[in-house]
């Protein structure tokens, strides 16, 4: 029977019909359902949210609502269950108000295809567009939590566990190693965050003080732009922690006012980015400290301000000029300095090993450090008292502190606050707006090297031209200069064979073992006092002398000054040509006792000497028409009425027809030396008379014995009595052969002096 | 026959009441005679196009209200005619005229008097006094027509969770406000006098009387109340003495089932209006609580779909107001006749 009902042939056509309209029922019965994945199993309290899954669409009737297929228990699709629509029809206020915090303001983006810059991991899927969705992070039947659980037990159904944002980080990988990426730390607690942050809506961490990424992202109800939890237009959030950089808002670092067309490396104006990340970025910044700017290589904590400041760049603001302080140095002062000036190590980190960088002296955020309310300006110049300095520079108490060496010119007639206060920088800024330092040094555009900040004057050496900036007849210090006739400057010792431990300077001011003398080589220009620090400083024009002045070492009672330089001449301390010794109150060409004026002082004088030869100090003494003109300064004393009137050789000299050479005995290092002098000029010739230094060494006691005196008036003999050399080897003999040995005593003895007649050699009794 | 067993179930509820157990009777057999030849039909056509019509309610657009509104939940016209929206995530109540213009707006975000968080329903007395459900902030507070604070009931729970207060409802007759609490899942009873509570009724469940986040209500003119109990999938019918007298819809998405009922309005005629969020559909019953037709869209000829229609108002001039939440307006349409 069955296999008959299969042969057709057999089959009436009322059988036949009668099948394959049975046939055709059933296949279209098929054709007609459509294809559902589960049995009607689906339970109310799952359909819920999994709608499709309702048994009413796998009726033919008619829903109010279409079946979505491809959504149900597909691995990676968004189904109906994840979209948005079955989210916000419980979280509209009937189940849980959520309009507030997920649909009022910013969230993460939903229904776009991840960046490049995230990678999301297979446990978080994406939708079948292969699209970021609700689903992607949430799960009502996800493991995740809030970080600390919630008392009525109620979660955000993460879909994984989201403690200290570990879900933000799952698939913002980049942020999270921050360290690689440059970015913001996260995971490390530098501070304790501030409790307006968590009122703003920052969810705290299971350290209250430990930054994660939602310490400033807000996934719904995000106030701010990249789901910032307020808006950071302003920098409110970075504020908000970093509230004392807060100050630079309105300041010339908040670049909306000074460079509002430059753009950030995200390429933001200054006006989309906010004030602080025109220059520092949360994420892949391009180095230290979020920099949001190109940063070329070198120490950062320089480097970022070279980034607008550099003499390379065109941005029409301050730039550090030519001649700036320098950076990438060691400090000045071996002083730990305060915490407030800090100094750097290579990769720009706080370092109080490390070296003077910009930041070590200047608070980029921070206008006026006494005044934070005082913002300065665009169109303001700043002083000693703001410009970003970490403390005010008043008084120079900023430049004080790494140069501390220099802090006795505060009260000295070198500070210009007290004596020339109307005195004014290249700056326009007079010394007490400057700082005494400012008025004379600025750290940036100065006027030459040292940081010279006034116009040089005059022709000579650099150094000098700086001393001249005052001291010139129409400068601030015109009742201190140094005449005409002043110790010789811009010499090179080398060639005079001279050898000293004060320092010797180039032609830009730097010391240099080979260098010139100038004014600073004897003078320390901050310092008043080389020994003793002046501590009740009443001024002013206070007149100083050998044992302050500036002097980089005090000149009396030991001619410890001159002695660096004329080691030989110094040995005069002590002897009776020494008037400290022998004539102490016995005054010079300018009034000074010994005791002001030094040893060498009595008869030198390094600046304004009314004499030429010599810079002598004292009266010429009377000569004869044909005698040397260098005896004159012999006789200042040696004469009579004068302080060595009772050493006065009754005769003193050569006959003065003989011109006499002195070719082999011309070298001042050789025991022989036995210099002759020009009649007129007194300068050393080797052609000409006997004089009274051409035998005597005015500065040493005893040619054997190179050593001072020993402050006692003494009588001498023909071993020493000033002598240059014993007179078995004197000029004398050159002439007068051995005889001279025996002649030479005579010399300045009338009784025993041999004069030479016209026939011949004649005694003289 | 799932269809037919609920409705079999809800015929088993409706036993103490006899014409509305006839009424399911006779829909049931429609049903019935309906579906049998339909299955046919569709095995011949294969094609999933609709075996069914649905009576549509045509409605005349007549305007929208946008007011930057936020997330909008509520609205209700006053006897003067001054349509009321509660624009909760603003925190602000916006008063409209009946041609749809801005007339005034109060409220603030906060917790002080006159001051809102998130507040989600409202009511309006014959005297003009508007009543919003202030959510956030656990309490009932009244307002002059012009938004003048007057008084509020801060609403207290019986099992120690905060109130969620979602809508109010006045009875006049009774002296009565009627309060739902959302998360406690009841209805509170105050005295209009004296703003002292007068009982709670309903409890968490599926029972009657009972409720699964219960959301939006509306009284009609018997003073009967009906409560959307959203997760039960349900409006149900309370009596001016609060017992039980039956539930409209159920649960699905056919006609005359719901997934998210939200808001309720009763026309002049009784009919019962109920917003469905989800399926962004409004569905019409009859008193007696069968389907009797959709809000009809008049150019497509079909339903007609809201962006998740929440609160729903009808006036005494049978405007229909829709507050589509997530399109943040208020829709107003003129009700017309229905068509098949």
């Amino acid at each position: 029977m069955v296999r008959d009902l299969f042969n057709l042939k057999l089959m009436s056509v009322k059988y036949r019909t009668a099948l394959l309209t049975g046939v055709l029922l059933i296949m279209a019965c098929i054709t007609a359902t459509p294809v559902f994945p589960l049995e009607l199993s689906s339970k109310r309290d799952c359909v819920v949210c999994h709608i499709m899954w309702m048994d009413d669409f796998r009726t033919d009737k008619e829903t109010l609502v279409e079946w979505q297929p491809g959504n149900v228990l597909m691995k990676d699709t968004q189904g109906v269950v994840s979209s948005e629509e079955i989210c916000y029809s419980c979280h509209d206020g009937y189940v849980k108000d959520s309009r507030d915090i997920v649909w009022k303001y910013n969230r993460h983006p939903v229904y776009v295809r991840p960046s490049k810059n995230v990678t999301i991991p297979p446990e978080l899927p994406l939708s079948v567009k292969d699209e970021l969705y609700c689903g992607t992070c949430h799960s009502a039947h996800g493991k995740g939590a809030a970080p600390h659980g919630d008392p009525f037990g109620r979660t955000a159904v993460y879909r994984e566990v989201n403690i200290d944002s570990s879900l933000c980080e799952m698939c913002h990988r980049n942020e999270a190693s921050y360290k690689f990426s440059n970015g913001h730390p996260v995971h490390t607690i530098a501070m304790k965050l501030p409790d307006k942050l968590f009122s703003m809506g920052s969810r705290k961490a299971t350290d209250p003080n430990k930054v994660i990424c939602q310490t400033c992202h807000k996934i719904h109800g995000a106030r701010g732009e990249k789901i910032l939890i307020v808006s950071n237009k302003g920098s409110e959030l970075c504020a908000t922690c970093h509230e004392q950089q807060k100050n630079l808002i309105e300041t010339k670092h908040d670049l909306r006012a000074t460079l509002p067309e430059e753009k950030n490396l995200k390429q933001q104006l200054p006006s989309e980015s906010g004030p602080c990340s025109a220059c520092h970025m949360p994420h892949n910044s391009s180095g230290k400290r979020l920099w949001a700017r190109s940063l070329k290589s070198g120490n950062p904590a320089t480097q970022m301000c070279l980034t607008c400041h550099g003499e390379d760049t065109t941005y029409k603001i301050k730039h550090t000029g030519k001649y700036s302080h320098p950076i990438n140095i060691e400090p000045s002062s071996k002083e730990k300095l305060p915490e407030y000036m800090p100094l750097f190590s290579e990769d720009g980190t706080k370092n109080p090993e490390g070296k003077v960088q910009c930041f070590t002296c200047h608070n980029v955020h921070t206008w006026d450090p006494n005044f934070l309310t005082n913002k300065g300006g665009k169109e303001v110049e700043g002083d000693a008292s703001n410009s970003f300095l970490r403390m005010s520079n008043h008084a120079s108490a900023l430049c004080l502190e790494c140069h501390k060496d220099k802090k006795q010119l505060i009260t000295s007639d070198h500070n210009l606050e007290v004596t020339a206060p109307e005195e004014k920088n290249v700056q326009g800024f007079n010394a007490p707006v400057s700082g005494p330092c400012g008025v004379c040094h600025i750290p940036h555009n100065a006027e030459a090297p040292h940081l010279w900040s006034k116009k040089l004057y005059g022709g000579n050496d650099f150094v000098t031209q700086m001393c001249t900036t005052c001291h010139n007849n129409k400068g601030a210090a015109k009742a201190k200069l140094i005449g005409d006739n002043y110790h010789p400057v811009d010499v090179f010792m080398k060639k005079y064979n001279i050898k000293t431990e004060l320092p010797l300077f180039d032609s830009e001011g730097n010391k240099t073992a080979d260098g010139k003398l100038v004014c600073i080589t004897c003078h320390e220009p901050h310092t008043w006092d080389p020994v003793k620090p002046v501590l009740n400083y009443e001024f002013k024009n206070m007149e100083g002398d050998a044992t302050n002045s500036f002097l980089r070492k005090a000149n009396f009672p030991s001619s410890d000054l001159c002695k660096a330089c004329h080691e030989d001449k110094a040995l005069v301390d002590g002897t009776d040509h020494d008037l400290n010794v022998t004539a102490p109150d016995a005054k010079n060409l300018i009034g000074q006792p010994v005791k002001e004026s030094g040893t060498c002082g009595a008869c030198h004088l390094v600046h304004n000497a009314p004499n030429k030869l010599k810079l002598w100090a004292r009266p010429y003494g009377t000569i004869a028409q044909s005698e040397d003109v260098i005896n004159s300064l012999c006789k200042s004393c040696h004469s009579k009425g004068n302080i060595s009137e009772n050493k006065i050789p009754p005769i003193a000299t050569h006959p003065e027809e003989r011109l006499i050479n002195n070719v082999m005995r011309s070298n001042k290092e050789s025991l022989d030396y036995a210099p002759i002098y020009d009649r007129r000029t007194g300068k050393e010739t080797s052609v000409g008379n006997i004089s009274c230094p051409t035998c005597h060494n005015a500065h040493q006691w005893s040619p054997l014995l190179k050593e001072k005196g020993n402050n006692q008036k003494l009588e001498g003999n023909a071993t020493n009595s000033f002598l240059r050399n014993v007179s078995y080897n004197n000029i004398c003999i050159d002439c007068h052969g051995l005889d001279a040995l025996f002649r030479f005593k005579y010399y300045h003895d009338p009784e025993d002096r041999v004069e030479k007649q016209q026939e011949g050699i004649r005694i003289t009794k | 026959m799932i269809n037919f067993i609920h409705r079999c179930r809800r015929f088993h509820r409706l036993s103490k009441r006899p014409l509305l157990k006839i009424c399911v009777i006779l829909s049931n057999l429609r049903t019935i005679l309906f579906c049998v030849p339909c299955v046919f039909l569709i095995a011949f056509i294969a094609s999933p196009t609709p075996a069914h019509a649905i009576r549509l309610t045509n409605v005349r657009h007549l305007f929208d209200l946008t007011h930057s509104f936020k997330q909008p939940s509520d609205v209700a016209v006053s006897k003067e005619g001054l349509i009321y929206v509660v624009d909760g995530v603003n925190n602000a109540v916006k008063v409209f005229n009946q041609n749809g213009k801005f007339v005034f707006s109060f409220g603030a975000k906060g917790q002080a008097e006159g001051e809102f968080k998130f507040p989600l329903g409202i009511g309006i007395d014959s005297a003009g006094r508007v009543y919003i459900a202030d959510s956030g902030n656990h309490r009932v507070q009244i307002f002059n027509s012009t938004g003048v604070f007057l008084s509020q009931i801060k609403i207290t729970s019986k099992n120690g969770r905060p109130a969620d207060p979602t809508d109010v409802s006045i009875d006049e007759s009774a002296g009565r406000i009627y309060i739902v609490d959302n998360d406690n899942h009841c209805i509170h009873a105050y005295d209009r006098a004296t703003l002292q509570k007068i009982e709670s009724f309903g409890a968490p469940g599926e029972g009657d009387r009972e409720f699964r986040y219960p959301f939006l209500m509306a009284l009609d003119a018997e003073r009967y109340l009906y409560i959307v109990d959203v997760i039960n999938t349900r409006v149900q019918i309370l009596s001016p003495d609060g017992l039980y007298v039956a539930s409209v819809g159920k649960w699905g998405v056919e006609k005359g089932e719901f997934f998210r009922p939200k808001g309720v309005a009763i026309d002049r005629n009784g009919k019962i209006y109920v917003s469905d969020s989800y399926m962004g559909v409004i569905q019409v019953f009859e008193p007696v609580g069968d389907f009797y037709s959709a809000i009809g869209d008049t150019d497509k000829g079909a339903v007609r779909k809201f962006v998740t229609p929440a609160g729903i108002f009808i006036d005494n001039k049978d405007r229909l107001y829709v507050v589509e939440m997530f399109a943040e307006k208020v829709s107003v349409y003129q009700i017309e006749k229905d068509m098949e």
